[in-house]
């Protein structure tokens, strides 16, 4: 009588594959990486078709310019061997079928993070959530983005956080998720990353896309991305504090 | 000298008037809208204000008025008219239905007459027979069914008239305003219909009394209260029940009307089979209370009030709580046959409380809005061929938007406290209907129209990207922003004969009082907002004309109208707007402008064994922002290109009466992706225009039948039984898009969709 869901087909049209570039340039000294692809129609398999023989390269301040060389996985692209300075400016420039891209992100002050802790999921009886806990730094504006994995497997929802209320507090958040049940024995790893405010736009604005039914987020559109020239995608330079735990 | 002169004689010669106050001869109600006319002068007449109070002035000499109205049994009185003569009447109501129906008596064709156009009066009685949801009479529904005005799809509150978003309608219960007019899903309507004496609504040519909203008003009044006998009135459902209580205080002076409802769809949730249903809680409940007293004949005074909830809890995915509450406290003086005056003091506040509990975006916002109005509404009665009237009204409003929330990590201990706001809009008008010639009627007005908001808080001024570039604290009291709007109004009929009239109207309407909604479906996120700094008055500008014919004896109404809608300081939010948490809201904000047009036509049978009518509209909405699709014109979400109502009542026997609804609609406008790709290890969707596609159309039917119950000495008994979407039709509530489950890699658009066939039946009692 009430409420149900059906699979629908609709006939959506096919916009021209768009580019789509992924940059993270974090604080850890190792291989950095820049994905390039292209969007697909809706209605094809979730292969994304890579883009090759691209130039890109990621600047530091005025000074000294990375530049990162294809992998053996087509459409990846990475430096070996570096790391990010908190407060720098980093410009990506990416030169890809005939067309140049740029963006620019600044790396913010670490954070450092507490270890993680395990409680009860309020939205899931059996399954556990994982919280994080960190000192917000006084006086300045952060943001977060929270990656989390559960069996080396990434969970689906997309964590952000800014210190609007809790500037210079004691921060706990929960990262509650319905996708995969968490048990004990489980091996966790949580990405904590500190992100600068354009960052946080772009994933705070896919989130609120994410989710379905009742309540849903606000009306769809593309997210704010950092990049000119016309990509999808962002360019986050960010500090990253990678945890690993068991669930117990 | 000579103009003093000329002054007192005009004077001396002025005409004299009948007047007086038509009411039901058996319970005491006045009646609004009854119509009087005079036998010997066919252009002259009158009808029944909203007080049952006629003016009506004539040449000294001896007539007859007839006195008529829907329902009643007309009355003629002779008169040897030379001086102002006062005439209270009680109109029989028709007891026998058949003869209501069969009546040989002359039918009105005010419709084709009045210089009004694009308002709708509802017929309380025929709305007994309109089927709809769960078996509940509804006003608010059965608006929907009339040409130019679109129920919000299935599940969401509100309604669209002519292309207007649904926070541009304004809803008066005996001259308060109701803020949110639905209960559970826009599934029960705030009006408890037993209490409801008369409704009407204005889509098109707003009369200068009305003012506040752009896109229509409905102006709702309830019963007074049986002040000759005691009565209980009620129904008992298999969804929600109702009682109404009315008796006189004084017999024939005063009485009072209590009624209240309550579901109780909750108790049968315990029986899912579902931990999350059973854990659910759905109800509400609501209350109309009214006195009224009449000192003597000129003086009489009213206190109407309202108060109800809703509660609605759905275990892991979001709760809510709302409630209206209104107070009115009315007097009515009648000053002489040519003057009526009435004085309201009015208190109305709204306040909710919503959570979504939904992992991706979890957050609580709580709001509330308190009004008080003192509104001075004066008729003037000048002769048979003007009738002035004017008046001023002031509200003060107190917003108090305080959002306490959390973003989608959840943080705990993040609070907001955005600051209350204060506001007073007010307004003084002055309105003209002008009986011009035989053929010309014309209704003219002004409305200045000012907007002062108010301190204490800080108020920050934001610039295109949001940025903060200025902020100043104010004290109480301290005019921050204040507005000023001069609304002209005009209508106009021309006759061509008694079956046959062509009408053109243009008016402006400013809004100062915003609803926000973010909400890709209608759940409620909505932020009241008043007009500030920041955001300006909105100003919506329409032009209408229409053609009106009556035929077989006015059995049948027919008619076609266009319009045109100018809107500007149009208000939407800014792509990816931040909401959750933060205090100031007015920086996520961006503005353009809108239009709309459209075309209605009307088709109404209203007398006969079988009645009813068919309403078809073809129309337009759009809005044009720079911030949204580079500056193009997009149709807005509630865009609907055909809307088609069909109402048929057929009273089959003495004791039975069918009826059928069928409405079909367009889709809603959405905007779906055209592309997707990977980002941060999720399939992403690519969207292009905004709402730049349609979802699949609603339709439905539905069937009605009422049993009136064996006559008895003591009460009386119906049973109403009801069938909604009688072929099961799922019409989509919202349309989402994810990771298909059964075929991993690919991705798959869900619909969902909220009621497929609901019976119902209740049984009606009254004593």
């Amino acid at each position: 009588m009430t409420g149900c869901q059906k699979v629908v087909d609709l006939k959506l049209d096919n916009a021209a594959s768009q580019i789509v570039i992924e940059a993270n340039f974090t604080n850890i000294r190792s291989a950095q990486t820049v994905t390039i692809s292209r969007s697909v129609p809706f209605s094809n398999t979730d292969n994304f078709p890579p883009v090759t023989g691209a130039k890109v390269t990621i600047q530091e301040n005025k000074g000294i310019t990375y530049s990162l060389t294809e992998s053996t996985i087509p459409g990846t692209y990475t430096v070996n061997n570096v790391a990010g300075r908190p407060g720098s400016t980093y410009t990506l420039t990416v030169q890809a079928d005939g067309k140049t891209y740029t963006a620019v992100s600044i790396m913010p002050q670490m954070v450092s993070f507490g270890p993680m802790t395990f409680g009860n999921d309020v939205f899931n009886k059996t399954s556990k959530a994982v919280s994080v806990h960190f000192a917000d730094p006084p006086g300045i504006t952060n943001q977060y983005h929270f990656v989390l994995y559960i069996n080396g497997a990434q969970v689906k929802n997309i964590y952000v956080a800014d210190d609007t209320f809790t500037d210079g507090s004691n921060v706990d958040i929960d990262l509650y998720q319905n996708d995969v049940n968490v048990k004990n024995g489980d091996q966790v790893i949580v990405d904590s990353q500190g992100i600068d405010r354009n960052i946080f736009y772009y994933w705070f604005s896919l989130s609120q896309q994410q989710g379905e039914g009742i309540g849903n987020g606000a009306a769809p559109s593309n997210p704010p991305s950092n990049i000119s020239g016309g990509a999808l995608g962002y360019f986050s330079a960010h500090t990253s504090v990678i945890q690993t735990s068991i669930v117990r | 000298m000579l103009a003093i002169l000329v002054g007192t004689s005009v004077f001396a010669q002025k005409k004299p008037a009948i007047s007086g106050t038509v009411k039901d001869a058996v319970t005491g109600e006045t009646l609004v809208g009854a119509t009087v006319l005079v036998k010997e002068l066919p252009q002259t007449g009158a009808a029944t204000n909203a007080y049952g109070f006629y003016s009506l002035t004539a040449a000294p000499g001896a007539y007859t008025i007839v006195y008529s109205f829907v329902g009643y049994a007309p009355t003629s009185v002779a008169v040897d008219l030379q001086k102002d003569t006062v005439f209270n009447i009680a109109l029989n109501p028709k007891s026998d239905l058949q003869e209501v129906v069969i009546s040989n008596r002359r039918r009105g064709n005010e419709n084709v007459q009045e210089a009004q156009m694009g308002v709708e009066k509802l017929d309380m009685q025929q709305l007994s027979n309109v089927p709809v949801i769960f078996g509940e009479k509804d006003i608010l529904k059965t608006i929907s069914l009339l040409p130019g005005v679109q129920a919000a799809a299935e599940g969401n509150t509100g309604y669209y008239v002519r292309g207007g978003a649904s926070d541009q309608n304004l809803i008066l219960l005996d001259e308060a305003p109701v803020y949110n007019a639905s209960h559970l899903f826009g599934f029960f309507s705030t009006f408890n219909s037993d209490a409801i004496k008369d409704a009407t609504l204005y889509k098109g040519g707003m009369p200068a009394q009305y003012g506040g909203r752009l896109s229509s008003v409905l102006d709702v009044r309830m019963n007074e209260g049986n002040n000759k006998t005691f009565t209980l009135d009620g129904g008992i459902g298999l969804i929600s029940s109702r009682i109404k209580a009315e008796g006189p205080i004084e017999k024939d002076k005063g009485s009072f009307m209590i009624s209240a409802r309550r579901t109780y769809i909750d108790f049968f949730l315990k029986a899912a089979s579902d931990t999350n249903v059973r854990n659910s809680s759905i109800y509400f409940y609501d209350l109309n209370a009214k006195f009224n007293y009449h000192f003597n004949d000129r003086n009489t005074i009213y206190l109407s009030g309202y108060f109800g909830k809703d509660v609605l809890g759905l275990r892991n995915t979001f709760g809510t709580n709302w409630g209206n509450s209104t107070g009115t406290l009315r007097f009515n003086h009648i000053f002489n046959s040519h003057l009526f005056s009435n004085t309201s003091l009015i208190y109305s506040s709204y306040s909710y409380l919503i959570q979504s509990f939904l992992v991706e975006n979890q957050f609580t916002a709580k709001s509330a809005i308190n009004d008080f109005n003192f509104k001075e509404d004066m008729q003037y009665y000048i002769n048979a061929t003007h009738t002035l009237s004017f008046g001023i009204n002031a509200v003060n409003h107190d917003l108090q938007p305080g959002q306490v929330s959390s973003s989608t990590a959840t943080s705990r201990g993040a609070l907001n406290n955005a600051q209350s706001r204060r506001g007073i809009e007010s307004a003084a008008y002055v309105d003209d209907q002008w009986r011009l010639s035989s053929k010309i009627n014309l209704r003219y007005g002004l409305r200045l129209s000012g907007m002062f908001l108010l301190g204490p808080g800080t108020f920050k001024t934001f610039d295109d990207l949001g940025n903060t570039t200025s902020s100043q604290t104010y004290n109480s009291g301290s005019l921050v922003k204040r507005y000023i709007n001069l609304e002209p109004r005009l209508s106009l009929s021309y006759i061509l004969n008694e079956q046959n009239s062509i009408k053109l109207s243009y008016n402006r309407n400013t809004q100062n009082i915003h609803i926000l909604n973010n909400s890709n479906s209608s759940t409620p996120t909505d932020l009241y907002v008043l007009s500030s700094n920041n955001i300006k008055p909105e100003i919506g500008d329409q032009l209408s004309a229409g053609y009106f014919k009556n035929f077989d004896d006015n059995a049948f109404e027919f008619s076609v109208e266009a319009y045109h809608k100018w809107l500007q300081n149009q208000i939407d939010y800014k792509n990816g707007a931040q909401l959750a948490g933060n205090p100031d809201v007015e920086s996520q904000l961006v503005y353009g402008s809108g239009r709309a047009y459209g075309l209605e036509l009307y088709l109404k049978k209203r007398y006969g064994r079988f009645n009813g009518w068919i309403s078809y509209t073809l129309s337009r909405t759009e809005g044009k922002f720079a911030a949204i699709d580079n500056g193009n014109y997009f149709p807005n979400r509630y865009d609907r290109t055909h809307d088609i109502s069909t109402v048929g009542i057929y009273q089959l026997n003495k004791r039975w009466t069918l009826s059928a609804t069928f409405v079909y609609g367009t889709g809603e406008a959405v905007t779906y992706p055209t592309g997707k790709y990977s980002v941060g290890g999720v399939t992403t969707y690519y969207y292009s225009s905004r709402n730049g596609y349609r979802e699949p159309s609603t339709n439905h039917l539905d069937l009605g039948a009422t049993l009136e119950g064996k006559p008895h000495p003591k009460y009386h008994s119906s049973w109403t039984f009801g069938i909604y979407n009688v072929y099961n039709r799922h019409n989509p509530y919202i349309i989402s898009f994810r990771d298909s489950k059964t075929n991993p890699g690919t991705s798959e658009a869900v619909e969902t969709s909220l009621f497929g066939i609901v019976p119902s039946a209740t049984w009606n009692f009254r004593f």
